[in-house]
């Protein structure tokens, strides 16, 4: 059998939405859930990076000088090419002479000019110290979070200060403006009628919530209901699978425990969150109707800039991937559900 | 047993057991293409191997300025740590290597995966890598001791450290069923000293790898194959800790050895599709305030049996 | 001596099992030598070294994980002599316990187990 036929028969996938990519993204994701093709964490575990929803600017290109090759890149802004352009980019992993070609063409990246000075080892400075929230003076790194990053809203960055794994600050900006999702689910409505699309777009929130939680099988499993939702005509047992979501992810006391205090705004919390999207899924299939979704704030950046800061890293996470559907728009309370 | 016998056993455990790591990586898949809705089929079943092969041939790849050594060392200790740790456990009757205190050896083998994952998680230099590995470190500290405990407490019920004789005290009684508690603690520290599942914070998404990162090509196999050891090493040592050993009826002891092997790592490996990441931040304080005393009270309830 | 003897050979066999892993890596890979990339940091440049002091806010856990571990090394060996010694035996080390028990839940009360 040829190699790398067998060995890229499930190529790894960095998937990453730019702003206004959300229907290119819910396409490649059924397609490399029915392809059985791993979505990877970050681009050392990738072979192939697909942006969904064009290009997305330096940042793209930066990270794709980190993927290690085989390699192979596409935008992909028209949900109808996702299984054609991820064959393509299958290929071109195969043609393993092209590849190490390419391999050999790769420069080590130039950080800075002053490679010789013995206080910045590769023209990078060590860490330096600054204060903490007790007074104490310790390490502080920068780490920006987004907006090439998985399971990430399209568009968010946050540019943190970190020391150990709590974020000292944050400071929260977005590329290509306030809801890039709003137009795909307002579409959405129009197509499947405005039940199943709300329905969908918190079953998206909440499969990114799940990712980043770690609970793998039912962030399959979501996404497989939001993708039945979305189709012209959802399979018969769509509503139960809905309902079997909503017991087992509704009711796990696991993950209840793990988002439980995490960016609590107003007694609510990452935890009656989700629980929240769940119910309103499922009401909205029952009844027909979409649910309103009141946001947790007027000023939604404003609340997330606010709720990070002092944070651990995974409940920064968890608390980004709870305020979802207001980031990227996929809930917009009063204008647009009435 | 004779020192060729010896000598054929030393050559062939480290096969063995990449071959029962396979098999784990094997129901992993089947369990993952089942939650996405496809098919399971022969060829899920072999996606270890095509999993191997695509890390053979993806470059490998470092970061600017890396601890390159540490962190090569790092993950292969992975890998070394499991085979030795195996090497102590009988495969029906006799183990490869048969120590006294071979009970003691598994946990010595084990505390080397603290160093081991730490260093591959500060090798990288880099932040995400930085994170994973003292996410690790804290999850140790909540397993650990409660794992030490479940393993004192399978000795004290046979009189010996020797995993042979634990085995054989077993006769008639599974341990499984006056020690509950032990054997329940020994397979959650299995989950978190193999960094898998519900223990898999280390690694997490939310820190986009943690400390599998930056690994590509080769580096990242030999961690990972090292983490499928680890978790085949674990349950394999279950059996005669806790699962009678060998014994059972018709079949050869090594059968039967094989098949509780096999069903205790089902177990360890559905455990990753049935429950969420536990957040190592929520779990210190549950292991240190429940866990710790519910296997005490195990120990005691056993030492008063035994006197 | 002789599982001594078997450990080693285990212990060349499977550095063995890795370094064939490698040199297969080599020649099938596309490239033998590693990539040289930057950290991941979702598309932006790094602007220092990520080996640095990590605030390690579980320090207090290390204390007393050290405090129990010590009293651990001694256990083993305890557990052989458990039936022959007796009574006593299971008196002493479960009291030397409580105390260390006792110091765990004034650890968590005073909120050492717990750091976010």
């Amino acid at each position: 059998m040829d190699l790398s036929r067998f060995a890229f028969a499930r190529p790894h996938v960095l998937l990453i939405e730019a702003p206004g990519g959300t229907g290119a993204r819910l396409a490649l994701e059924r397609v490399l859930r029915e392809r059985g093709c791993p979505l990877a964490d970050s681009p050392a575990d990738a072979d192939i990076l697909a942006v969904a929803g064009g290009p997305l600017e330096q940042f793209a290109d930066r990270v794709w000088e980190q993927l290690p090759g085989p390699r192979a890149r596409f935008d992909l802004s028209d949900p109808e090419y996702a299984a054609a352009e991820l064959d393509g980019a299958a290929g071109q992993l195969r043609e393993l002479s092209r590849q190490r070609a390419d391999a050999a063409s790769r420069r080590p990246p130039l950080l800075s000019e002053s490679d010789m000075d013995m206080d910045m080892p590769a023209g990078l400075q060590m860490a330096d110290r600054e204060p903490d929230r007790d007074g104490l003076q310790l390490d502080v790194l920068h780490l920006p979070w987004g907006p090439a990053l998985p399971w990430w809203p399209a568009g968010l960055v946050v540019h943190s200060r970190m020391q150990g794994d709590v974020l000292a600050d944050a400071q929260v900006s977005r590329i290509g403006g306030e809801t890039p999702a709003a137009g795909f689910w307002l579409a959405a409505a129009d197509s499947v009628g405005p039940a199943r699309a709300g329905a969908a777009a918190r079953l998206d929130s909440l499969t990114r919530l799940l990712a980043v939680a770690g609970w793998e099988a039912e962030r399959l499993r979501a996404q497989r209901i939001r993708d039945d939702l979305l189709s012209a005509e959802p399979p018969a047992q769509t509503h139960q699978a809905l309902r079997r979501l909503h017991r087992r992810v509704g009711r796990s006391s696991t993950l209840a425990r793990m988002c439980a205090g995490v960016a609590g705004n107003g007694g609510v919390d990452v935890t009656a969150r989700y629980r929240q999207w769940l119910t309103d899924a499922v009401a909205a299939v029952d009844t027909g109707a979409d649910p309103p979704a009141a946001a947790p704030a007027e000023d939604i950046s404003g609340l997330l800039t606010e709720l990070l800061t002092g944070t651990e890293l995974s409940a920064a996470r968890l608390l980004v991937a709870s305020l979802d559907p207001w980031l990227s728009g996929a809930l917009v309370s009063g204008g647009r559900r009435v | 047993m004779s020192d060729g016998l010896l000598l054929w056993g030393a050559l062939l455990l480290p096969f063995g057991l990449l071959l029962v790591a396979a098999a784990a990586a094997s129901m992993s898949a089947a369990l993952g293409d089942a939650a996405a809705g496809r098919p399971v089929t022969g060829l899920t079943l072999v996606q270890p191997v095509q999993e191997a092969a695509r890390l053979l041939v993806v470059r490998r790849r470092r970061t600017v300025h890396p601890d390159a050594l540490l962190w090569r060392v790092g993950g292969g200790t992975l890998f070394l740590t499991a085979v030795l740790a195996a090497a102590v456990v009988p495969i029906g009757q006799t183990p490869v290597v048969r120590s006294e205190v071979g009970v003691v050896w598994f946990n010595a083998a084990e505390t080397l995966l603290w160093a081991a994952l730490w260093l591959t998680g500060w090798g990288a230099n880099s932040a995400l890598g930085l994170v994973g590995g003292y996410r690790f470190l804290a999850q140790a500290l909540a397993y650990e001791l409660p794992m030490m405990l479940a393993l004192i407490t399978a000795a004290l019920g046979a009189g010996s450290l020797d995993v042979v004789q634990v085995a054989a005290a077993q006769d008639g009684l599974w341990f499984v069923v006056w020690m509950p508690v032990a054997f329940a603690v020994f397979l959650i520290a299995a989950l978190g000293f193999s960094f898998w599942g519900p223990f898999s914070h280390p690694v997490g998404a939310d820190a986009a790898g943690g400390v599998l990162a930056e690994l590509s090509g080769v580096d990242r196999l030999v961690v990972l194959i090292g983490r499928y050891a680890w978790l085949a090493a674990a349950a394999g040592m279950s059996v005669p800790l806790f699962l009678g050993g060998g014994a059972g009826p018709l079949l050869p002891s090594w059968l039967w050895w094989l098949a509780k092997t096999l069903a205790v790592l089902a177990l360890l490996v559905w455990a990753r599709w049935r429950w969420p990441v536990v957040r190592v931040d929520r779990f210190e304080e549950i292991a240190w305030v429940v866990l710790l005393p519910a296997v005490l009270l195990q120990t005691l309830v056993v030492s008063l049996v035994v006197i | 001596m002789a599982e001594l003897g078997a450990a080693l050979v285990l212990l060349i066999v499977a550095s063995a099992v890795l370094c064939v892993l490698y040199a297969v890596g080599m020649f099938v890979s596309v490239g033998r030598d590693p990539l040289v990339a930057e950290p991941f940091l979702s598309g932006h440049a790094p602007t220092e070294h990520a080996v640095s002091r990590y605030h390690v806010r579980w320090y207090a856990v290390t204390l007393l994980f050290l405090a129990f571990d010590m009293e651990m090394v001694f256990m083993y060996p305890w557990a052989l002599v458990v039936a022959d010694i007796g009574l006593s035996a299971v008196v002493e080390m479960f009291g030397f316990l409580a105390v260390l028990l006792v110091g765990v839940l004034y650890a968590w009360r005073e909120g050492a187990l717990r750091w976010t």
